[in-house]
């Protein structure tokens, strides 16, 4: 051992883990970098003046720490929307108490029925699609990601990830298109 | 981008050119329904509460994030899987996320420390005279009640006092170690000092500077420094350089108050992590299985240790500051110690103003082809001048004050305690009996410590603003004559701004 380890390491009932500080200093820059994204995804995906965004927030961001070795460097952001939709999915089964069996192994993230919307059409047709191609959509539409970053949400490939996005965005417009007519009906009637 | 650094869609890099060359698949420009989708954004006018948010993830796992190294430190047999010490251990050394100081080595030899050179030995046993003051540790927000736990399955290790107690008292075995300190279970404490100065005087501020650092250009600038490829993108609310794949040199820099940058280099990482990860993203199936994000991204372990030598590991780190343009005679580095099997090294800088650690670093993976991971801070450092502070009196008044407290936990936790936190928590043996039911007009048990505080110690801490700005204002560390020690912004309340932003 040199001097300078001896140095370092005087401190001896607490020796240092500069590795582990490296780590802090990693997600303090993942933190100052992605926090306020992940907040946003979560307002996105409660309802209208939840407060639990920023406590849910906390626990994705919490996550990311202590499975610091799973998350790809470089592609820090995707992962944590990843994992604030299992969060997510996780929070909607414990308040609502559904059964574990029936829950289902696409996390819908994305209710509806409590989304944040107030455009009442936008709200009716996100309710006509799946909840795959909700999650996707909305991706897309408020996190504005697409492409690789979408691939790594949901954990397919690029080719897969643009196809997925088609087809939501298809289905999309047909919900779109039939809300519309739907709604000129009703508005005559 | 907004101030707020929040991304909007029509920022995003799959809109620029040459990025996603196709644009977005179906993106027809008369696609009604997109744009309605998109306008109903119900985040749009929402605003982060950084800082709040920050405390409440340190809450979590502040300690685990802060606490420097447990199973290193932790002496044989002392690491019984998922018992209530290792648990506590956890919470040996509590310094919060504004402390930023992950090495503290406790040679205070006064003010007009200086900065260590890049090849000179980070000389903490105290005859250097060349340490500078640690830095302050604030508790980083409101004290959190009852985060009783987390989407992660971990037990609210840091959660504070309160939630604490009601812990502590059931299911666990007291022992009559003297050195426990009550408000240790009561999560109350009131503070008075003993033998402090009364004088009130004044401190230097200081703040960073990011409006050059955090760019467009400032991304092109480190990139061209450290050698990575590529024109900056906005990318996920901060400017990136190379490969999105992760599968060569990349730099991101964070729009914020430091300037924040992190640059990885897959070649020189022993782990080869990225690719790892990268290969595992293109083998999930497209309407595959949701799952967890732990299923795949399993770096494979590294064998062999490192045989980079301190002296070559510090300087990788000094010549990549040097490199973007920082000069590390403005930093103390630290060299963790060679671990078994452990291909890198690892490299801290710690930023030093006036002699005292700021709280603010740099740091370096260093493998044997180089860096390999590389974080840090460009903004400038900004002297704001003299502020009046409090005496070291008046300071242990504020940690009663709800206004500037944040827990009766201390940010440092002397040795004494450690050690007896650990011998108190016991596991049970024997069946015990249900506790004596309260009798009619019994007091309620509110038990509130007394803490005496001997010793004050004035230093720097990093403070993040509720508009994103960074400044480094005086901050006392308050200490018991055990040696815990909690701390308090020292600024006087006439240089402070109370305002409470509008929600």
């Amino acid at each position: 051992m040199s001097p300078d380890d001896l140095a370092v390491h005087d401190d001896a009932h607490d020796p240092p883990d500069t590795g582990r500080a490296a780590d802090a200093a990693w997600f303090d820059a993942l933190f100052a970098a992605h926090a306020t994204a992940v907040h946003r995804y979560l307002v996105r995906r409660l309802p209208a003046g939840a407060a639990d965004a920023e406590d849910l927030a906390a626990d994705v961001l919490a996550t990311a720490w202590r499975r610091r070795a799973d998350v790809p460097r470089g592609a820090e952001l995707p992962w944590l929307y990843r994992t604030a939709g299992f969060v997510l999915a996780n929070h909607r089964r414990k308040a609502r108490a559904t059964p574990v069996a029936v829950v289902p192994e696409v996390p819908d993230d994305v209710d509806p029925a409590t989304l944040a919307v107030d455009d009442d059409r936008v709200r009716a047709v996100l309710g006509r699609l799946s909840p795959r191609d909700r999650r996707i959509l909305l991706l897309v539409a408020w996190e504005g990601i697409d492409g690789e970053g979408l691939a790594q949400v949901l954990g397919v490939s690029r080719g897969g990830a643009d196809a997925a996005l088609s087809r939501a965005r298809a289905r999309l417009r047909a919900a779109w298109d039939g809300q519309e007519e739907t709604g000129a009906q009703a508005g005559a009637g | 981008m907004n101030d707020d650094g929040r991304t909007t869609p029509d920022e995003v890099p799959g809109e620029v050119p040459g990025e996603e060359p196709d644009g977005l698949p179906g993106d027809a420009p008369d696609d009604a329904a997109f744009a309605r989708l998109r306008a109903a954004d119900p985040a749009a006018d929402t605003r982060t509460r950084t800082g709040i948010l920050r405390a409440k993830v340190d809450a979590q796992v502040g300690d685990e994030l802060r606490a420097g190294a447990l199973s290193d430190g932790a002496p044989a047999g002392d690491e019984r899987p998922g018992d209530e010490l290792a648990r506590r251990r956890t919470r040996r050394r509590r310094t919060p996320w504004l402390a930023a100081a992950g090495v503290v080595a406790f040679a205070v030899v006064g003010a007009g420390g200086y900065a260590l050179g890049s090849g000179s030995g980070a000389a903490a046993d105290g005859d250097g005279g060349a340490t500078a003051e640690p830095a302050v540790a604030l508790h980083g927000g409101p004290q959190g009640g009852g985060q009783e736990e987390s989407a992660g399955g971990a037990a609210a290790d840091g959660a504070m006092g309160a939630a604490e107690s009601g812990a502590a008292s059931g299911d666990m075995a007291l022992s009559s170690d003297v050195a426990y300190p009550s408000w240790y279970s009561s999560g109350r404490a009131v503070f008075h000092a003993s033998g402090l100065s009364t004088e009130d005087g004044t401190a230097r501020g200081y703040a960073f500077d990011a409006t050059d650092a955090a760019t467009r250009a400032g991304a092109a600038r480190v990139a061209e420094a450290l050698g990575v490829e590529g024109e900056p993108r906005w990318d996920y609310g901060s400017w990136s350089v190379g490969p999105r794949d992760g599968r060569g040199p990349t730099v991101w820099l964070s729009v914020d108050g430091s300037a924040t940058f992190g640059f990885s280099d897959p070649a020189a990482d022993p782990w080869q992590c990225a690719d790892a990860a990268a290969g595992v993203a293109e083998d999930g199936a497209e309407d595959g299985a949701e799952d967890a994000p732990d299923d795949g991204v399993e770096c494979p372990d590294a064998t062999g240790t490192s045989t980079v030598s301190d002296r070559e590991a510090r300087r990788a780190l000094s010549d990549a500051m040097e490199q973007v343009g920082v000069d590390p005679e403005g930093y103390e580095l630290e060299v963790g110690e060679v671990a078994e099997d452990d291909p890198s090294r690892w490299v801290t800088a710690y930023q030093v103003v006036d002699g005292s650690r700021t709280g603010a670093q740099w740091s370096a993976t260093v493998g044997e082809a180089g860096i390999a991971w590389l974080d840090g801070f460009l903004a400038s450092t900004t002297d704001l001048g003299t502020y009046p502070v409090i005496s070291a009196a008046d300071a242990v008044e504020r940690l009663g004050d709800p206004r500037f407290s944040g827990s009766v936990w201390p940010v440092v936790f002397a040795e004494s305690t450690e050690a007896a936190l650990e011998e108190h928590y016991e596991e049970p043996t024997d069946p015990t009996p249900p506790p004596t039911p309260p009798s009619a007009g019994d007091p309620v048990d509110w038990p509130v410590s007394d803490v005496e505080i001997t010793s004050a110690r004035l230093g720097l801490a990093q403070q993040y603003q509720d508009d994103g700005t960074v400044v480094m204002v005086p901050a006392y560390e308050l200490s018991d004559a055990a040696g815990n020690a909690w701390s308090v912004v020292a600024v006087a309340d006439e240089a402070m701004d109370f305002t409470a932003p509008p929600r």
